[in-house]
């Protein structure tokens, strides 16, 4: 059977790679050794696929369709098509697995979930600026899961718990042995394209961090419903955290690090949930 | 509210030659929407103020990008349109 080996988290902001050359020395590398260390920690998971939540920016979706969850379930994927992202992997196409992907749209549907799916998805840098940091000599099959969360209204973040819940049971629930790694990208708080852009919220950044710390989820539901409420726009790629909060069963929760870094304008965060063995 | 053209129209220049496209053949691009004369003018004249309440903000990132505002210039333009209880709740 496949089993969920880890959850982790990390930030995506495009000015991490459209920027790049850019940052200051010190951004660079504090990105380098954060992201190392995310890659350094997955890699050790072994993971056959990962299943990487984050939401689409205006590349597969526009307002004429816009899934709430959206499976990846094709075998291969497009490589990121922004200008900033190109060439940015050493493969052509990305890797998908049809079969997980598959397994959890079906398993979804029969579990009181309606997402859409694709057969072919484009991995913007939503997805493709973690995986890109971390350094994968070959990035492994992805299972992208697409969030709306640019364009309102959005998933509840009691929503988001249940679906991290029910993505940990339809993983564990699918008959190939595979080691598998969810990951949720985005956050923390930033503002963009808005009158607030450019804040980074670092009492809602700290806030957030201590919730994934120490509240249930109960509380989460109904803290960050508010917190997100007053909040640049960008905090609502929390909701992704916080499925990758509840695949981990809600604990574990170890911050690999945060800084608010106003060039990249976001406050970049990035986590692991410890999984019981 | 969200109009659909004019988030449609930013939304296509994403693609090939967008920029391109916005900075040196901007009167045949709109010509392509069915756009009202007031987002016409907006656009035309890189009225911020008034596309600001009818584009998705992410798009409205893409569209100052485009358009040639750089970061910090986005920002000092997208700030006019602060309200009071905005700039309090930045200054925390």
């Amino acid at each position: 059977m496949a089993k969920v080996v880890g959850s982790f988290a990390a930030s995506h902001a495009p000015n991490i790679a459209r920027a790049w050359k850019d940052l200051r020395e010190d951004t660079r590398a504090w990105l380098t050794s954060r992201y190392d260390e995310l890659g350094r920690r997955v890699k050790a998971l072994e993971p056959d696929v990962l299943v990487v939540h984050s939401n689409d920016h205006w590349i597969n979706f526009f307002l004429n369709n816009i899934p709430t969850f959206s499976i990846g379930v094709g075998a291969e994927h497009d490589a990121p098509p922004e200008p900033f992202m190109k060439g940015l992997f050493a493969q052509e196409n990305l890797p998908g697995h049809a079969g997980l992907g598959g397994h959890i749209l079906d398993y979804a549907l029969k579990h009181d979930f309606d997402p859409g799916f694709s057969h072919r998805v484009a991995i913007d840098h939503g997805i493709g600026i973690p995986l890109w940091r971390m350094g994968f000599t070959e990035v492994p099959a992805i299972v992208p899961v697409f969030v709306n969360l640019v364009q309102a209204p959005f998933p509840t973040p009691r929503r988001c718990l249940a679906w991290g819940r029910m993505i940990r049971a339809a993983v564990e629930s699918y008959p190939e042995d595979l080691r598998v790694v969810v990951m949720g990208t985005g956050g923390l708080s930033h503002s963009i394209g808005e009158t607030t852009m450019g804040w980074i919220d670092e009492k809602f950044d700290h806030a957030c961090i201590e919730m994934f710390r120490t509240a249930s989820d109960a509380e989460i539901e109904t803290n960050l419903e508010k917190m997100l409420a007053v909040t640049g726009n960008g905090g609502a790629e929390l909701r992704s955290w916080c499925i990758a909060h509840a695949v981990a069963g809600g604990k574990g929760f170890d911050l690999i690090d945060y800084i608010p870094m106003p060039e990249t304008l976001i406050g970049c965060g990035l986590a692991e949930w410890k999984l019981a063995a | 509210m969200t109009d659909y053209w004019v988030n449609k129209l930013i939304f296509d220049l994403q693609g090939p030659n967008g920029k391109d496209r916005w900075t040196n053949h901007r009167e045949e691009v709109i010509a392509q929407y069915p756009v009202s004369p007031e987002i016409r003018k907006a656009l035309l004249e890189d009225d911020i103020g008034t596309l600001l309440p009818l584009v998705n903000p992410y798009l409205m990132r893409f569209y100052l990008l485009v358009s040639g505002f750089n970061d910090e210039e986005s920002i000092a333009e997208l700030s006019k349109y602060q309200t009071e209880e905005q700039k309090e709740r930045m200054n925390g």
